[in-house]
């Protein structure tokens, strides 16, 4: 359709047809699918062609293709219904995007100005060694995510293009666990070869987490259960996971190993069981944590109905706390249920805010009964060199301490609840390996796993009946624990928990 | 054919519920392995019918959160 633009088809109020001439007006419409073909047709009551993209439902709204006049024909006064504009959230993108996901995002939508080709050659700072399998993002403009994504090669080595003479900034991402942090470069030139040596991991290494929350104290006896909603966990030889399920229709229930890594990073930071100087203790070490992997090995994500069946069942199997780092998308009422029925049930459903480099919090951490956790780092907790340094964005300014920062990837708002260490955050990858990881992703289950310390210190709390006046006394005991750093609000809601050492 | 999640926001056993939904004609069950959630296949109208006639369950298209993909 000719000078056609995208528009959502509504009732004339709400997003349901109350009256009978708005339910007969939106069941002209031909229904569709989003992955269908589009189908036109002619609504002759308001003398307009419409090009359906895809539909709700009979009684609710409609994707369309319309013209601007064909928009004001149906915003008129004595029209049944109203067509709104259609509209994007920002960056909807993984619960750990940082450089990598927004690259592979926008790769497609760079201009076609001239393409300036340039070699890049990823090597081990310290050796010299080439790194191959390196995930390497590289933008010419940042703000708008004008870049590119390629892999390195056995050499070390790929070539890249942009639309720009200069590179803004050029990440390069081993392989989670593959024993190197992150490195990067900025403002140089999209020409010739491009060196990026990336600082090599090795523990000991006292990471932000470790700064903030190195001593805690948890009590076992007490018996806390933590629900990862995630990946999948494990193996690792340092989880404690006690049960849990794969939600993903079609997949085996017990195949909860993890189908990636994030779950087994996420499960490590709220209660890894590993000893100095080579492991890696989590808040809560040894907490049973239940595994519940709504990733599909082959899906394009988590659908509300895998998390869905996993908080039903992290409610049966009585956890008393579930971290969800994940989010991203367009509201969704299933999701916003299932987590209000959480908290009925007596658990803390703690989420992480989302990567959207300062977008508004993303769901479902936005929804009223979630525990949004934003992300913070701290300076001289990631070594010299290490793309982690991309992260420390300021203003706001701590006032407890000049070298803390909220992450630059870091989503805000007021929904954040409090914040977390997530930058260059050192935990548990499958099969036994460690490394660091920074996002949302990661604070979220630093402040789970300092929750589950202050219940296993209040057995009193946690043998409440399982009801919202317990979750809610979780809650509480998480809020008291905190001290805002002068971020303000919006980044950082009540701010840090203090290390449950007591 | 689309696919919908149902969530049982009512009091009580949504047992019989469930079945007379999953004995809707045109609709097929996809996943019901837990009692108070199901996921079905339908075409938008037939759903409606079933939002209609049953007002406790709360019903969404099938949704998707991305993979996550730390740095």
């Amino acid at each position: 359709m000719a000078d056609s633009e995208r528009y959502i088809i509504l009732p004339r109020q709400g997003v349901r047809a109350r009256r009978p001439v708005e339910l007969e007006t939106l069941q002209q419409f031909p229904s569709t699918s989003s992955m269908g073909p589009s189908k036109t047709f002619r609504l002759d009551a308001l003398g307009v062609d419409v090009s359906v993209v895809d539909t709700v439902a009979e009684s609710s709204a409609k994707l369309v293709d319309i013209s601007p006049e064909a928009a004001a024909r149906l915003n008129a006064p004595d029209s049944p219904v109203r067509a709104l504009k259609e509209v994007f959230y920002p960056l909807p993108q993984p619960a750990e995007g940082t450089v990598d996901a927004a690259a592979t995002a926008v790769a497609a939508a760079a201009p076609t100005t001239a393409a300036s080709t340039f070699k890049v050659e990823v090597s081990n700072a310290q050796t010299g060694a080439p790194i191959g399998g390196c995930k390497v993002s590289a933008f010419s403009d940042f703000q708008n995510r004008i870049g590119t994504v390629g892999f390195t090669d056995a050499a070390g080595t790929v070539t890249l293009s942009l639309p720009a003479a200069v590179v803004e900034r050029i990440t390069a991402n081993p392989e989670p666990g593959n024993g190197f942090w992150s490195g990067y470069l900025r403002n140089v030139p999209a020409s010739g070869v491009l060196k990026i040596k990336v600082p090599p991991f090795a523990m000991p290494y006292t990471d932000c987490v470790r700064h903030y929350f190195g001593a805690t104290n948890f009590v076992a006896a007490t018996g806390v259960v933590v629900g990862v909603i995630d990946t999948g966990c494990g193996p690792h030889a340092d989880l404690n996971i006690i049960g849990g399920r794969n939600t993903v229709t079609g997949e085996p229930a017990g195949a909860i190993s993890d189908g990636q890594y994030h779950g087994t990073h996420v499960a490590g930071l709220v209660g890894a069981r590993g000893t100095a100087p080579n492991g890696v203790r989590g808040l809560a070490p040894g907490v049973g944590i239940n595994a519940y992997r709504v990733f599909g090995a082959n899906a394009r994500g988590a659908s509300n109905y895998a998390i869905l069946k996993a908080m039903i069942h992290a409610a049966n199997d009585e956890c008393d706390i579930i971290n969800l780092s994940l989010g991203g998308g367009p509201h969704n009422e299933i999701v916003e249920e299932a987590i209000v029925d959480a908290r009925n049930q007596g658990m803390l459903v703690v989420i992480a805010a989302g990567n959207g480099y300062r977008a508004a919090v993303s769901f479902p951490a936005a929804y009223s009964g979630a525990t949004a956790v934003s992300a913070m780092g701290r300076e001289g907790t990631v070594p010299p060199g290490s793309a982690e340094e991309l992260q420390i964005v300021r203003p706001p300014y701590s006032t407890a301490d000049a070298l803390e920062f909220i992450a630059g990837f870091s989503n805000v708002g007021p929904q954040i609840a409090v914040t977390g260490p997530g930058v260059g955050a050192i935990s548990t990858l499958p099969n036994n390996r460690i490394g660091p990881l920074s996002g949302t992703s990661m604070a979220a289950p630093v402040i789970a796993g300092a929750a589950t310390c202050l219940l296993s210190q209040n057995p009193g709390v946690h043998g409440m009946i399982r009801d919202r006046t317990r979750s809610a006394a979780i809650e509480r005991l998480l809020q008291a624990s905190c001290a805002q750093r002068g971020f303000g609000l919006v980044f950082e809601g009540l701010g840090l928990p203090q290390s449950p050492t007591v | 054919m689309e696919r919908y999640t149902l969530y049982y926001r009512g009091q009580g056993s949504p047992a019989g519920d469930a079945a007379m939904i999953a004995a809707t004609p045109g609709l097929r069950v996809i996943d019901h392995e837990v009692e108070r959630a199901m996921l079905v296949e339908a075409e938008p109208g037939t759903i409606e019918r079933v939002r209609a006639r049953f007002p406790q369950w709360m019903v969404s298209r099938e949704a998707y959160y991305p993979r996550p993909e730390p740095q």
